[in-house]
């Protein structure tokens, strides 16, 4: 799984180099996710769908799972960018009650 | 000039209308609210328009999408919470990088945005506040200004002896982008009751520009009827655009199917939608509108009614004095009843295209000869497995499980009545657990920790051939029958017994954040995600069949459930909205479900 990993006053930014996020890749997601919330005391995270077209339930999920680490922390993941049919699917499912929707970076970044 | 359509309401006020429609979508002469307003933006040249959504966001954003059909560009803010109408500016604070005109998405009006910007500017006005003249502004928020219209004071919803002033506010604001400094970030704000008041405070330039244009909004039920019933009875000429004239004041767009000996004893004022078929001998007293895709049977009568899209009136059925609602869209089955003043019984009709039919056709069939031989070929393998469970424990073979998919909505009020019937589907299944399990069930809730999706570790209510049925998927084989009888299809989400069906309607479904149980207050609330599966369709193989089966944690099972729900319903044509899952729904897709949930069991991952 493509990651690029930045920081921004505090807020890690982890953008998916990748065009499709489905379940081939939500476990090695939710790994990497959960080792940097737990290696870093992590509290504020923004992931970054910018590239992405397609994500799948699992990779919702492992998402889901990363929500609940760092909710643990008293900290929060904010999504950024998402593209017509993975916004269609937060929209849908009701993700969006769950994770804060930007699409511009500084208002995610100021948002927390 | 850039601009903000306020459109996060809930609607609580229209309700039922905004049951299955966020309150923006509702239509007025049937088109949104919400597309009158970007019309209005459009008209005035104002090409980049930003949308706060916060209930049912799909809906609009699914009509709009990026606005590209309606010659705008728009993107959306989706809310977790309500930021309130200034608070949703500041949340997308770089959008705003120019003069903006702030809307309310619910409203109506025919402003004049070219000539109240030009005010705005001839006056160096920060921000000005579109106003008009009321006799009795009881009920609103009062605006008082100097001889110069600049705004001094604000009162809400005065009494009409004491208002200072006649002018109201519009909700219409032309504001520059360096008021929002004066936003604080992330804490919900308002216009009205904070922002405008620091400003008069601070002195700034602050204007109202008065105006004479029509101004409505659809606040509540009465609203909605009256602005549409003005809009029918002629008072906005573009609401007749695309539309043709059958008669005196009966218009119709020219898609739809009006028989002839309804034409002639029609009473206008009618307002007929696309794609409409209307039959022989209905009788039509207006003011009438009535939507797209809208089916009125033989000998139906309709007076003073709206009746909205993809609904049918069946024959010989009477509609007067009626808001009839959109049909359930997920959904358009004759499996639930939509009542509109008790004695009128409505019943909506499926506009599916050909191909949905075929998909539909070719699905149920596959179900139904699968499901046949299926059960042809296991009849001897289950007469064994029968003989073993008599012999190994006292009870009868099968298990009778009552299934909830949908839970009853009954909804009652002074005008309306919309009942959804309960879904539900008894199945039978070998029994693999000792007879008494289920009066069992509630001592085991306090021993073990349950709720939906939570399977009970070595759960001794099980017998030991079930133990070896359940591990090998044996158990549920039986629900071929019900696929066969139709109840159920081989691809769905799988239905819940009806007490966890009722502990997620009640209770809903909350994750605590793992591993440190010392933070309290970290929790996921995850109920409406989790809820949104009553809306798929029953079925033996679903997601997280095929990817994991009980391996998966409450809330994986729960997305895995609501995406596949969602996915399911989707209409055929405007698949190319969510991407790869549209496929989802077709027969392909299906058929796809079936090998890799069937590839899943048999290599009895993770079962039990």
């Amino acid at each position: 799984m493509l990651l690029e990993i930045s920081k921004e006053n505090e807020v890690t930014i982890v953008v998916i180099k990748q065009k499709r996020a489905t379940m081939e890749d939500a476990k090695e997601f939710k790994e990497k996710i959960l080792d940097l919330i737990e290696t870093g005391k992590l509290t504020k995270m923004i992931i970054d769908f910018s590239e992405v077209n397609f994500a799948d339930s699992t990779f919702m999920g492992a998402l889901v799972a990363s929500l609940k680490r760092i909710t643990s922390n008293k900290g929060d993941i904010k999504v950024l960018g998402l593209s017509q049919p993975i916004r269609a699917m937060f929209e849908l499912t009701r993700l969006y009650k769950i994770f804060e929707i930007f699409d511009n970076r500084q208002d995610a970044v100021n948002s927390f | 000039m850039k601009a903000m359509i306020l459109s996060a309401g809930l609607g609580t006020r229209l309700m039922p209308l905004t049951l299955n429609t966020p309150k923006p979508m509702l239509p007025i002469a049937n088109k949104p609210a919400l597309e009158h307003i970007v019309n209005l933006c459009k008209r005035h040249n104002i090409r980049d328009i930003k949308m706060n959504l916060y209930y049912l966001p799909e809906k609009v954003d699914h009509y709009f999408r990026d606005g590209h059909n309606f010659g705008v560009n728009i993107s959306y803010s989706i809310e977790k919470t309500l930021w309130g109408t200034a608070g949703a500016i500041k949340r997308v604070e770089s959008f705003f990088d120019e003069t903006f005109v702030v809307l309310m998405g619910d409203g109506l009006t025919n402003i004049d945005l070219t000539d109240m910007l030009e005010y705005h500017r001839k006056n160096k006005s920060k921000a000005t506040i579109a106003v008009k003249f009321v006799e009795d502004p009881s009920s609103y928020g009062v605006v008082v200004v100097d001889d110069k219209n600049h705004i001094v004071s604000f009162q809400e919803k005065p009494k009409k002896e004491e208002a200072k002033s006649n002018l109201v506010n519009l909700g219409i604001y032309i504001i520059e982008p360096e008021v929002l400094a004066m936003v604080p970030r992330n804490t919900p704000y308002d216009f009205g009751k904070e922002l405008f008041p620091l400003m008069v405070e601070k002195n700034e330039p602050f204007f109202a520009y008065s105006t004479d244009s029509l101004w409505d909004d659809i606040g509540g039920i009465h609203d909605f009827w009256n602005v549409n019933i003005s809009a029918v009875s002629g008072k906005m000429p573009e609401y007749f655009q695309h539309t043709k004239e059958l008669q005196q004041a009966v218009s119709a767009h020219p898609s739809s199917n009006i028989a002839k000996s309804t034409i002639e004893k029609a009473k206008g004022p009618i307002l007929i939608g696309k794609n409409c078929i209307i039959k022989d001998n209905v009788t039509l007293i207006g003011p009438i509108i009535i939507g797209d895709d809208v089916v009125i049977e033989k000998d139906a009568m309709i007076s003073n009614s709206i009746i909205m899209n993809n609904t049918g009136v069946g024959k010989n059925i009477e509609v007067n004095d009626s808001i009839v609602q959109e049909t359930y869209l997920f959904n358009t089955k004759d499996d639930y009843g939509l009542y509109v003043d008790d004695a009128k019984v409505l019943f909506p009709v499926a506009n599916t295209t050909f191909e949905e039919k075929m998909n539909k056709f070719l699905i149920r069939w596959t179900d139904k000869v699968i499901a046949f031989f299926a059960l042809l070929f296991l009849f001897i393998p289950f007469l064994f497995v029968a003989i073993l469970i008599k012999l190994d424990s006292k009870g009868p073979i099968f298990y009778r499980s009552k299934r909830l998919l949908t839970p009853p909505i009954d909804k009652t009020g002074k005008k309306w009545y919309i009942y959804f019937k309960e879904k539900s589907v008894t199945y039978y299944v070998f029994r693999t657990m000792y007879a008494d399990a289920d009066t069992r069930v509630h001592d085991l809730k306090n021993k073990y920790e349950s709720g939906p999706f939570k399977k009970i570790e070595d759960d001794p209510r099980v017998t030991k051939i079930g133990k070896f049925l359940r591990k090998a998927s044996i158990d549920e084989l039986p629900l071929f029958w019900n696929i066969l009888k139709g109840d159920m299809s081989l691809v769905g989400i799988w239905a819940l017994p009806v007490y966890e069906a009722e502990y997620l309607l009640n209770d809903g479904l909350r994750i605590p954040g793992s591993l440190n149980q010392q933070v309290k207050d970290a929790e996921i609330d995850i109920s409406e995600l989790a809820r949104m599966r009553f809306q798929g369709k029953l079925g033996l193989a679903g997601f997280w069949q095929a990817r994991g089966r009980s391996n998966l944690t409450a809330e994986e099972r729960a997305i895995h459930d609501s995406v596949q729900a969602v996915m399911t319903n989707l209409s055929f044509q405007k698949n190319d909205y969510y991407g790869e899952y549209a496929k989802f729904s077709t027969y392909g897709g299906y058929l796809k479900m079936i090998f890799e949930t069937f590839y899943s069991v048999i290599r009895r991952h993770g079962s039990m």
